[in-house]
């Protein structure tokens, strides 16, 4: 299967730049999720990538031949359209062959062969007779799904492939999702707002945000190590605390002071806060409970400082959670603390090396 | 409670009904009584005896048989020729979105806003400039293309979601296959509802023909019906009834099956949201 | 459908008016005169004569087009068969076929349209010596503008009453004959509907207001018309004559029907006891009426009385040749739907016109059609005055208007003086130009 190597890749529509510069390498076999947020620019380049959109300038290459100039249904990919979108006037057959023969030009003979061969994979052989409106919303994303299979194609993109599905559907098929691209083992895109898709599904994940790349990494690498603000504020569920530090150095911890040459922001994660008797160098920050929030395993104590920011508390199960209006003070050992530059919003590093000065008061 | 509504609801559709049924009904009551009962005193729901002189009258002195062919040709001619115009146009611009489109669509805009009435004399020169004027060609190029159809038809397509085009197109299908294999199917319902609007609007179109046709192998339906309307003479209402009758009758059959078609069509191409 | 098609209407005489201006060389000033040439210099094979009607005169038409074709076997006759309803639609067909160069060389006119083709098309006089010896010269006034014979009455009607007799019986309101005067009809009328309990009478307003108003003043021995063009009626006698509808209206005695169909229908139907309208209509209301009451129709009645001339309604041939072989080829086929037979078949059996032509009024009153309502116009033999009589042709439309609008408001019980001598004012500045 060929990798995926992106390079430089521009777009603008008209005066909004959608794409400013993206490059991305996925390697071949490995499965890739593009998360950022609506108006990212993540579905541009899904198009681009597809072959429907041309870039301004860049390039897109599959096993190092450029794309360039090859129209859509002669690159080797396949894609799962957000919503699907089956033919709403074909069988799940109709909807599997068109590309077949049209695109791949097989004869119809041969392209309902395949689309049998992959319907029995999926175990969907019973839907081939039936319409999208006769179908479940999980039947219609597997005939989607075995609509781009059905090319063999050494790349699959897929566009937001689990939305308007309901919550339980959503987390069954991303698992099988996944498998199945591993099991045919094509290079493969997917492109989502949902960091627990993006994470339960992909090797890797590329944050997106205003048409650049944050930051490309494992989903533990984004989650412990952010590079940057908007991955640290964007990644995790809750994401990452985020306390800005005014020019004397204050913020909302109370007895520290930060001093820096820049403006700085720091970082905590919830789970490294916590509610119990704080060790003697940690530091407090304390607010009235807004809401906690059980998970099953544990519970998140939202909270709200002096300052006005909203601060994410993780505990135990069992312990003793507060009730809501009452107030609180939870802590964090130093270490945890991580600082980022509110100018260029990297991250700068934790305490100890990102050169900053720390008073206790 | 809920019954009583229930039975409100049915009666209330019952009186729109009969309301709206009544003037067929009367029609067809009139066409099959003897002159003199066409305003006799009083309500008479059923003649006191069935009299088709006025079907004679109208089908041989209204040469109706003839008129319908005519009808028929010169409808069916226009609606072909609208269907190949509107629908290509309604998909370009509903799906594609430049400059050039930009401009065309406001055209079109525009020309929805031009009653028919004010291009009626203009067409009347064009045609015989061209040299059709009194021939089925007078009767069906001025109406070629419909700036309505277009409008309706490309409301059509607009709601067909843009994935579903670029799916076809992944699939490799281009324009012209992109179109009749998709997009036609999928506004089917749309412009299944414009043909029926078309060709009930041009069968019945009196002001046209009236201009553009002068020999009586002509005579569309309308005009045929026209000399039992005359103003000097007074009406022959059973003949006009009559005559209304036959015309009316291919209307009503296309409708009932157009109605079919429109439930299936409507039922089978349920866009999925 | 009626509703729909007055705006289109209106667009298509704007239109029209503005297509005579500019169309190939059939602008007013770009017509000339042409005289018909003797016909036995022309050679019928270089001619194709054009003759454009409406529905009531297709049977003559046909009957003519046989002996013409008989005539002249070589001869090329196209028919255009106008499938309007009124006049007005029918003289907007042509005038927009002339305007892209079609001139018909032989076509119907209303008789109140005459002044209109007259000034704005200049057409030959037509060659009344040349109509058949049993034509009926006394129509011929009908189509004469200015001393000279424009067009050859064919298909002719006067207003009229329609008596429902049965009516008049039951209540005791005596008998149809016996209703000469405004007065008589009144008191006839108040015995009906003090037994119905609604309005007997009905004198629609849209149609034809201007020839009922002229049969009204002109039946009570008064003036329409100057000889001049210039209104007429706006003196004593004619504001009585024409006050009918407002007195009517003041003591609920009319029945408000504005479309002359709707009041005819009303008659026929048994509602209205007595309907103004035209003779044309008798054989069609026969028709619908069969044997459902007694009913008859008689002269207009007058405000005092009197029996005065009718203006002729309904319509005659007019000779629109630019060539003069064709215009002599359109007169000999004037003599043709005007010969016995075709007056025959103009005005008999399922039409009730006077018959122009002595020979044919003769056989239709002795036809087994006859009957004693048809009578009334196959034996119709008084004079008649031209419809109108109106200077400057081309504002006859906005004339007629003037009339629906005063009519109208009479109908609706406006104040009678005031409401005519605004309409003579508005007439008298219509023609005056």
């Amino acid at each position: 299967m060929p990798t995926v190597e992106i390079t430089a890749i521009r777009k603008t529509f008209g005066e909004v730049l959608a794409l400013d510069g993206i490059g991305l390498t996925v390697q071949d076999g490995e499965n890739v999720a593009v998360l950022g947020p609506s108006g990212s620019g993540k579905s541009t380049l899904l198009r681009i990538i597809a072959g429907l959109e041309t870039p301004d300038a860049g390039d897109v290459a599959f096993g190092g031949v450029s794309q360039r100039g090859i129209p859509a249904h002669r690159r080797d990919c396949a894609i799962v359209f957000q919503q699907f979108a089956l033919y709403p006037h074909m069988t799940a057959m109709g909807n599997i062959t068109t590309g077949l023969r049209y695109g791949l030009g097989l004869s119809k003979s041969a392209a309902e062969a395949r689309a049998r061969e992959v319907a029995t994979v999926m175990r969907v052989e019973h839907l081939l007779a039936r319409k999208p409106r006769q179908m479940s919303g999980g039947q219609r994303q597997r005939i989607a799904l075995a609509r781009a299979l059905a090319r063999r194609s050494g790349v699959v993109l897929l566009d937001e492939p689990l939305s308007g599905l309901d919550a339980q559907l959503h987390a069954a098929l991303r698992v099988e999702i996944a498998a199945m691209l591993r099991q045919v083992g094509a290079t493969a895109l997917n492109v989502t707002h949902d960091q627990l898709d993006a994470m339960a599904m992909a090797d890797r994940i590329a944050v997106i945000n205003e048409g650049k790349i944050e930051q490309v990494g494992t989903p533990d690498d984004l989650y412990d190590h952010p590079d940057s603000l908007f991955v640290a504020g964007f990644v995790g569920s809750p994401p990452m605390n985020l306390l800005p530090v005014e020019s004397e150095g204050e913020s909302s911890f109370d007895a520290v002071q930060v001093k820096a040459s820049e403006s700085v922001t720091l970082g905590v994660r919830a789970e490294h806060l916590t509610l119990a008797e704080p060790a003697a160098d940690a530091w407090p920050v304390s607010g009235l409970v807004v809401l906690v929030e059980p998970t099953g395993v544990d519970r998140v104590v939202r909270m709200r400082t002096d300052r006005g920011e909203a601060i994410a508390i993780r505990c135990p199960a069992g312990t003793a959670t507060p009730a809501p209006g009452t107030r609180i003070t939870a802590s964090a050992p130093p270490g945890a603390v991580r600082v980022f530059s509110q100018r260029t919003g990297r991250h700068l590093g934790g305490l100890d090396d990102a050169g900053v000065a720390v008073c206790r008061r | 409670m809920r019954i009583l509504s229930r039975a409100a609801v049915i009666v209330a559709i019952c009186g729109a009904v009969a309301v709206s049924l009544f003037p067929f009904y009367w029609m067809v009551r009139t066409s099959v009584a003897p002159a003199d009962e066409t305003f006799s005193q009083g309500i008479s729901w059923v003649p006191t005896r069935i009299d088709l002189s006025g079907y004679g009258r109208a089908w041989t002195s209204g040469e109706l048989g003839r008129a319908m062919v005519v009808g028929l040709v010169q409808t069916l001619g226009i609606l072909a020729l609208q269907l190949v115009t509107c629908v290509p146009a309604a998909y370009v611009l509903a799906k594609v979105r430049n400059r050039a489109t930009g401009v065309a669509l406001t055209m079109v805009l525009v020309g929805l806003l031009v009653p028919s009435q004010v291009t009626l004399i203009p067409l009347f020169v064009g045609v015989n400039v061209l040299g059709i004027a009194d021939s089925i060609s007078g009767l069906i190029l001025p109406f070629c293309t419909s700036t309505f159809g277009i409008y309706l038809i490309r409301q059509q397509i607009m709601s067909i979601p843009d994935a579903l085009l670029d799916a076809a197109r992944a699939d490799g299908l281009g324009h012209v296959r992109r179109l009749t294999s998709v997009v036609i199917p999928i506004a089917a319902p749309g412009i299944a509802a414009f043909s029926v609007f078309s060709v009930f609007a041009h069968w019945n179109e009196y002001l046209w023909p009236l201009l553009a046709v002068r020999s009586a192998e002509l005579r569309t339906p309308p005009l045929a019906l026209a000399a039992f309307q005359q103003a000097d003479v007074g009406y022959d209402y059973p003949a006009l009834t009559a005559g209304a009758v036959i015309v009316t009758a291919p209307i009503v059959v296309l409708f009932l099956l157009a109605q079919r078609q429109f439930v299936h069509g409507m039922s089978g191409t349920e866009i999925t949201e | 459908m009626r509703r729909r098609l007055l705006p289109a209407l209106s667009a298509l005489t704007a239109g029209s008016l503005l297509l005579a201006g500019c169309g190939p060389g059939s602008g007013p000033a770009a017509t000339q005169v042409t005289a018909p040439t003797d016909v036995a210099k022309c050679d019928p094979a270089k001619s194709t004569l054009t003759i454009s009607h409406q529905p009531p005169a297709a049977e003559a038409v046909a009957v003519a087009k046989q002996r013409m074709a008989a005539r002249y076997p070589n001869l090329k006759i196209n028919v255009n068969a106008l499938q309007t309803k009124t006049y007005d639609e029918f003289t907007r067909a042509v005038v927009a076929d002339i305007a892209v160069g079609k001139r018909p060389d032989l076509i119907i006119s209303g008789l109140g349209q005459i002044r209109f083709w007259m000034e704005q098309y200049k057409p030959a006089p037509i060659d009344a010596a040349a109509l058949p010896a049993t034509y009926r010269k006394q129509f011929l006034s009908a189509g004469t503008l200015d001393g000279k014979v424009y067009v050859a009455p064919a298909q002719v009607s006067v207003p009229m009453m329609a008596v429902n007799q049965t009516l008049l019986r039951k209540a005791g309101a005596g008998d149809a004959a016996g209703i000469r005067t405004y007065d008589d009809l009144i008191a006839a009328a108040r015995k009906v509907t003090a037994m119905t309990r609604r309005p007997s009478v009905t004198v629609a307003t849209y149609n034809i207001p201007d020839w009922l108003s002229q049969g009204f003043v002109q039946g009570a021995g008064g003036t329409f018309v100057t000889g001049d063009g210039r209104p007429a009626f706006g003196d004593k006698l004619g504001g009585d004559a024409i006050s009918l509808w407002s007195r009517l209206k003041r003591e609920d005695l009319e029945l408000g029907i504005v479309m002359d169909a709707d009041s005819q229908a009303a008659f026929a139907g048994g509602t209205a006891a007595f309907l103004m309208t035209s003779s044309a209509s008798i054989a069609g209301l026969q028709k619908s009426i069969g044997d459902s009451f007694e009913w008859m129709p008689v002269d207009l009645p007058t405000v005092n009385g009197q029996r005065g001339p009718m203006p002729a309604g309904g319509n005659g041939w007019l000779v629109l040749s630019d060539d003069p072989c064709r215009a002599a080829f359109a007169n000999t086929m004037i003599g043709d739907l005007l010969s016995t037979d075709g007056v025959m078949a103009a005005s008999g059996t399922s039409y009730s016109y006077i018959p122009v032509d002595s020979a044919a009024a003769e056989r239709l009153l002795a036809s087994d059609a006859a009957t004693p309502q048809t009578k009334y116009a196959w034996g119709y033999d008084r004079e008649l005055t031209p419809w109108g009589g109106w200077r400057r042709g081309e504002v006859t439309g906005q004339i007629v208007d003037a009339f629906r609008t005063m009519a109208q408001r009479l109908q609706s019980g406006a104040d009678a003086g005031p409401t005519i001598q605004t309409a003579v004012r508005a007439i008298d500045s219509l023609v005056s130009g």
